[in-house]
């Protein structure tokens, strides 16, 4: 058994640079942040502030130029970290020949299980879901609101280290958008997942987040981090709540939208 | 009937109509103008001779039939299994591919004399022909299908720990699926071609043969028939592929993707 105080993902001096036609650009610079075992942490940043190469580094997609990355305190590399993280992203990503079942399976036939013993699992969890009679339905039949929780039932049922959130919602319209943060935080309180969420909504930050951090636009690096004082486990009606504000107004002012530049 | 039904029915309706109209045009020609049969038959005489030779006809029609059959196989199995070859291997895509496409300036029936040297009046030189057109679609539709991979879903499955062959199973193979039955249908229609163009240049059976036949006996009447039954071939051997294609891509009829 690991002990508790060991981070789930530790990120050190992160550097990441891609080439753009010829110009030479730094996504991320010295980039530092870690995220507890059932921690919830949600980064913001205006576009372009190397938020998802972030994102791409942990899943073991692309390697970093320097800097190293731990997951329950041991070092990896790239490839080691494939197979290690669940990766969620706004486009739902569904396999359009397979029914809802069998792309809930997905996450965990790409891991190692049998495609029936897959699509059993991910039968038994529809329910909670949202997703009970549309097992056999194909995405093309689903809405834009279910799709999107046949994805996050793919992206939960694997129960990977890290599960890693670029804008989940950013697709949806915003009614739908508001009913999933508050299934998804209801989803997270059975879970308990450690969390690393994408978003530049910082309203959905603040009341998904134990923490927030922000990002300064590219290169990116951390710029702000708060807190989030909001109580477990989150409702609705915490929105209008002078925490929420509080918080809301700390980030908007770190992100210099409140016309107050940056310290 | 739901509206999608009707539309279906009226799209049948109206193609039917027009091949009436120029029947009955062509019927009326021929009788008002006097031609003589052995220059253009009308179809009332088409349909006499089909009826009538059906005991040569479709014994003929049986064997061309054979040839295409065997041929389209040969050539899904060549040009799916070469696809897949060409895409997985960098080093077999640059030294394979271009040549595929290369070989596709030859004019594969001019090869039909050729093979006739070779192979002799039998069932192999027609095969070959029909194989060798049949394949370039399928080839060049498996890999443009299998580039056609969304790169997201590879990082997504990748991301999960799923193995380079286990990506092409679950997502670059069934990706491809829509785009190498665009290219068999495409396939199955020209191997029509292929075999009736090999049975042309020398053969003991098959449609093209009678055609030549009945050409020299002046019995045109029983080679456009003989034309009617290759169309009849082709149209439901191009159907055949479609419903091969429902019945295996079940969820295409609910994909918002729309092809023709």
């Amino acid at each position: 058994m690991r002990p508790a105080r060991t981070p789930r993902l530790e990120l050190e001096e992160i550097v990441s640079t891609y080439e753009e036609g010829a110009n030479h650009l730094t996504a991320l610079d010295g980039l530092s942040l870690k995220v507890a075992d059932a921690e919830f942490v949600a980064l913001v940043g205006q576009s372009g502030s190397g938020k998802s190469t972030l994102l791409d580094i942990v899943a073991g997609l692309i390697t970093q130029d320097s800097g190293t990355v731990r997951l329950n305190g041991q070092p990896t590399n790239a490839e080691q970290r494939l197979g290690r993280s669940a990766y969620m992203q706004q486009r739902d990503l569904l396999l359009p020949w397979r029914t809802t079942t069998g792309n809930a399976a997905l996450g965990l036939e790409a891991s190692g299980m049998s495609r029936s013993d897959a699509e059993q699992r991910a039968a038994t969890e529809l329910w909670r879901f949202g997703l009970e009679g549309f097992g056999d339905a194909y995405p093309a039949q689903l809405s834009g609101g279910m799709r999107q929780r046949a994805a996050f039932l793919r992206t939960i049922l694997p129960r990977k280290d890290m599960v890693l959130f670029d804008e989940p919602f950013g697709a949806l319209d915003a009614l739908t958008r508001s009913d999933l943060q508050a299934w998804l935080a209801a989803l997270w309180e059975q879970e308990r997942s450690s969390v690393l969420l994408v978003t530049h909504d910082v309203e959905e930050a603040v009341f998904l987040a134990d923490r927030v951090i922000v990002l300064t636009p590219r290169p990116g690096r951390v710029a702000f981090e708060l807190t989030v004082s909001l109580p477990r486990p989150r409702t609705r009606s915490m929105i209008a709540s002078s925490e929420f504000i509080r918080d809301r107004a700390t980030l908007l002012q770190a992100l210099g939208l409140l016309g107050t530049p940056l310290p | 009937m739901s509206l999608p039904g009707l539309r279906r029915h009226v799209g049948w309706v109206s193609p039917l109509l027009l091949i009436t109209v120029i029947f009955g045009f062509w019927e009326m020609a021929v009788r008002v103008s006097g031609t003589p049969l052995w220059l253009m038959p009308a179809p009332s005489d088409v349909l006499r001779s089909l009826v009538e030779d059906k005991d040569i006809l479709l014994p003929n029609a049986f064997v061309t039939f054979s040839e295409v059959l065997i041929g389209f196989a040969c050539a899904v199995v060549a040009g799916v299994g070469l696809g897949i070859a060409v895409y997985r291997s960098p080093t077999l895509n640059r030294a394979l591919y271009p040549i595929i496409i290369a070989s596709q300036t030859i004019p594969i029936p001019a090869l039909a004399p050729l093979l006739l040297v070779s192979f002799g009046y039998g069932l192999e030189p027609k095969v070959i022909v029909t194989a060798l057109v049949g394949f370039f679609p399928i080839v060049v539709n498996t890999v443009e299908g299998l580039r056609s991979t969304d790169r997201d879903v590879v990082n997504l499955l990748r991301s999960f720990g799923a193995s380079r062959g286990k990506v092409f199973r679950l997502a670059e193979f069934p990706s491809s699926l829509p785009s190498i039955f665009a290219g068999a249908r495409i396939a199955v229609a020209i191997c029509v071609i292929g075999a009736v163009f090999g049975e042309l240049v020398g053969a003991r059976a098959g449609l093209g043969y009678l055609m030549i036949r009945a050409i020299a006996q002046f019995e045109t009447p029983r080679m456009v028939a003989a034309i009617v039954l290759l169309s009849i071939m082709s149209t439901g051997l191009f159907a055949a592929v479609g419903l091969v294609e429902r019945a295996l891509l079940p969820w295409r009829k609910y994909s918002t993707v729309t092809d023709s």
